[in-house]
């Protein structure tokens, strides 16, 4: 399968008053065609900042992408004009953010925001642009669509707003959409229902895409690919199957572990839960050596040294840990 | 399970709204009905979508919005007919940590004292070893206690939430109100919180009042789980029953809708929940879970099902069961 969208090297800074902040610290990610791509890890590891870069919205000040390259079918996107960019967003790639209520426009029908983005993208006429605002409407699944494409973003509930949003995104046949915690404002009855949405569109329409969140389960839900991130760091990344069953790097583990999930059979012991001690670190004073190291289990004197590499360590798994053997042993 | 209850809650009524002129009076049914004891502690989880009225139902018992009907007993405290300056001594027997860590603490007072004001409104202690007070209840919580004279937004969200934790457990409380208090944050500091509020519970025997809509978590933490729609309990079990057991059609595809955590296998069938729950303006006859049941029968678009037990306590409300 060829790579839809390949990201090397990648580096961006935030000047802070605090120092320099470099929350992508050489991230390298492949995007396949068709497929779905899950990047997990906590608040500030710099998911959605690698999302961002790659529709080239970094704040800039204090952002910066100071180093690396993105490139979408072979084109260069960190070079890209100004006027090539807003061709590429919501034409070729585009996003559907985590909040609903503030990424729509209370002011507009939902009908005329979708319109309008596909006004931008295609000479089409005011009354075809309609239609099609429609006819996404209708395949998100939403009951009534000729109507509901007249209602403000107020009359609609959470979850039909995530769907105007996903009819938005896909309305003019992008290559790639990035999700952005897509459904972590919504009921679990809801999230289930945009799981199967995306799926089902997926397999319809061969988009491929790029899913972000801090739910191992929207994960293994969805993703077909995982990549764990860690300040700024991409520091495992696998089949989802595999990082599921088979994490190495121990903070890929922890985070496995942290996490109560629901069984169908409890058993009357409940231990307590295992925590990742410590805190993250603050992206300002990062150390030389690995960033992970101070709360690490596994911490060897050469952890604190340098950052470790990405390797693969099996077909498509690979992690950046110096102990893998260890830790694996153990 | 009442003979050991600290809290009992009995036909909890919440309505909101009423007679508007010129218009149509709309009375919103948040709470409709709504009993539960919880023994002393232990752990009480109530789980539902959003507008379930699982939120509101945390804030009467806190007696933080009017209630239109029902009991509410803590002890030997009738709380539901408290008023004024009864009510407000005898908060310090009932706390509440919240949601959001960052709107829950006053951002322009220090954290110290945030967490010692509960102890001069109530009157707790001596003046002068109040200051005391506040630096164990920081140590009880996993914070340094010379960190009290910093302000909240030097904190992070899991320590805002200890701060949280400390200023409920500063009029040592018997029962703790949690509504959704992990949500906002981070899974690893997530499971630090959770860890934090059973060792309270085991060291202080606190009473926890659990509201949430993440099940994980729910089966980890609580004793007990009632589940809500529409403003009513429509199963009530105790942890392994309800999770082992589930009666109720809409407990059922909740259970199905949360995602798991492990490797597909290809075999997992998910109950498929159509739309969103109606209105609590306009109830539905019948069973109001009855729209979006994938097994409803006629007689349940007409008739109310009972909660009733089916069993070593577990209640559940489905006419499918009868």
């Amino acid at each position: 399968m060829a790579a839809m969208l390949t990201i090397k090297d990648l580096v961006v800074d935030f000047k802070t008053r605090a120092g320099n902040a470099r929350v992508l610290n050489h991230v390298s990610l492949e995007l396949m065609n068709g497929e779905i791509l899950g990047i997990v890890g906590e608040s500030g590891c710099g998911k959605s900042m690698t999302a961002l870069s790659v529709m080239g919205l970094v704040p800039s000040p204090p952002g910066n992408v100071t180093g690396g390259s993105i490139s979408l079918e072979g084109e260069e996107l960190t070079t890209a004009s100004g006027k090539r960019m807003r061709e590429i967003r919501g034409g070729i790639i585009s996003m559907i953010f985590q909040e609903p209520m503030t990424s729509l426009n209370p002011v507009f029908k939902v009908g005329d925001q979708i319109a309008e983005c596909v006004l931008l993208h295609e000479n089409v006429t005011k009354a075809q642009a309609w239609q099609r605002a429609v006819e996404m409407l209708t395949k998100v699944g939403i009951p009534e669509p000729e109507m509901r494409a007249s209602s403000y973003p107020h009359e609609l509930s959470g979850g039909m707003r995530q769907r105007v949003m996903i009819a938005m995104a896909l309305s003019c046949h992008p290559r790639v959409l990035i999700a952005d915690e897509p459904t972590t404002a919504l009921d679990v009855t809801v999230q289930a229902q945009i799981f199967d949405l995306l799926k089902d569109l997926q397999k319809d329409t061969g988009t491929a895409i790029i899913m972000i969140t801090h739910d191992m389960g929207a994960i293994a839900e969805l993703a077909d690919r995982v990549a764990v991130m860690y300040a700024g760091h991409i520091i495992e990344s696998g089949p989802t199957n595999e990082i599921l069953t088979n994490p190495q790097h121990p903070y890929t583990r922890g985070l496995i572990a942290c996490v109560p999930h629901l069984e169908e059979d409890p058993s009357e012991i409940r231990p307590y839960l295992s925590e990742i001690k410590g805190v993250v670190p603050s992206l300002t004073d990062l150390g030389k050596g690995c960033a992970f190291a101070d709360r690490c289990a596994y911490k060897t004197p050469v952890c604190e040294e340098e950052q470790p590499l990405i390797e693969a360590i099996a077909e498509g798994h690979s992690v950046a840990c110096y102990n893998v053997k260890y830790v694996v042993a153990v | 399970m009442s003979e050991d209850a600290l809290l009992e809650v009995r036909d909890l009524k919440v309505h909101f709204g009423g007679k508007k002129l010129f218009k149509k009076s709309m009375i919103v049914h948040a709470v409709d009905g709504v009993s539960f004891s919880v023994p002393k502690g232990k752990t009480l989880g109530i789980v539902g979508e959003s507008g379930s009225g699982k939120t509101t139902t945390a804030l009467a018992v806190l007696r933080l919005v009017p209630i239109t009907a029902g009991d509410i007993r803590l002890d030997d405290l009738e709380i539901s007919s408290l008023e004024k300056e009864d009510l407000r001594k005898s908060r310090r027997r009932f706390q509440m940590i919240f949601q959001d860590p960052y709107s829950s603490l006053d951002p322009r007072q220090r954290v110290g004292e945030i967490v010692r004001e509960p102890l001069d409104l109530m009157d707790i202690g001596e003046e002068s070893e109040r200051d005391q007070m506040v630096r164990d209840l920081f140590v009880q919580v996993g914070l340094r206690p010379e960190l009290t004279n910093l302000f909240p937004h030097q904190f992070s969200g899991g320590q805002r939430q200890r701060v949280g934790l400390a200023r409920a457990l500063s009029t040592k409380p018997d029962l703790i109100v949690c509504d959704e208090p992990v949500s906002a944050l981070d899974v690893a500091v997530q499971a630090q919180i959770l860890n934090l509020m059973r060792k309270l519970q085991e060291d202080l025997g606190l009473t926890y009042l659990f509201i949430s809509h993440d099940l994980g978590v729910v089966q980890h933490l609580c004793d007990h789980v009632a589940v809500m729609y529409l403003g009513q309990i429509v199963e009530q079990a105790d942890r392994i029953s309800l999770f082992k057991n589930p009666q109720h059609p809409y407990t059922k595809a909740l259970l199905s809708a949360v995602p798991k955590a492990r490797a597909r296998d290809g075999s997992e069938e998910r109950i498929r929940l159509m739309g969103d729950p109606p209105s609590p303006i306009n109830l539905p006859k019948g069973c109001r879970f009855a729209g979006r049941c994938p097994v409803a029968l006629d007689k349940c678009h007409h008739e109310e099902p009972p909660l009733v037990d089916r069993g070593n306590g577990h209640l559940a409300s489905c006419h499918l069961l009868d």
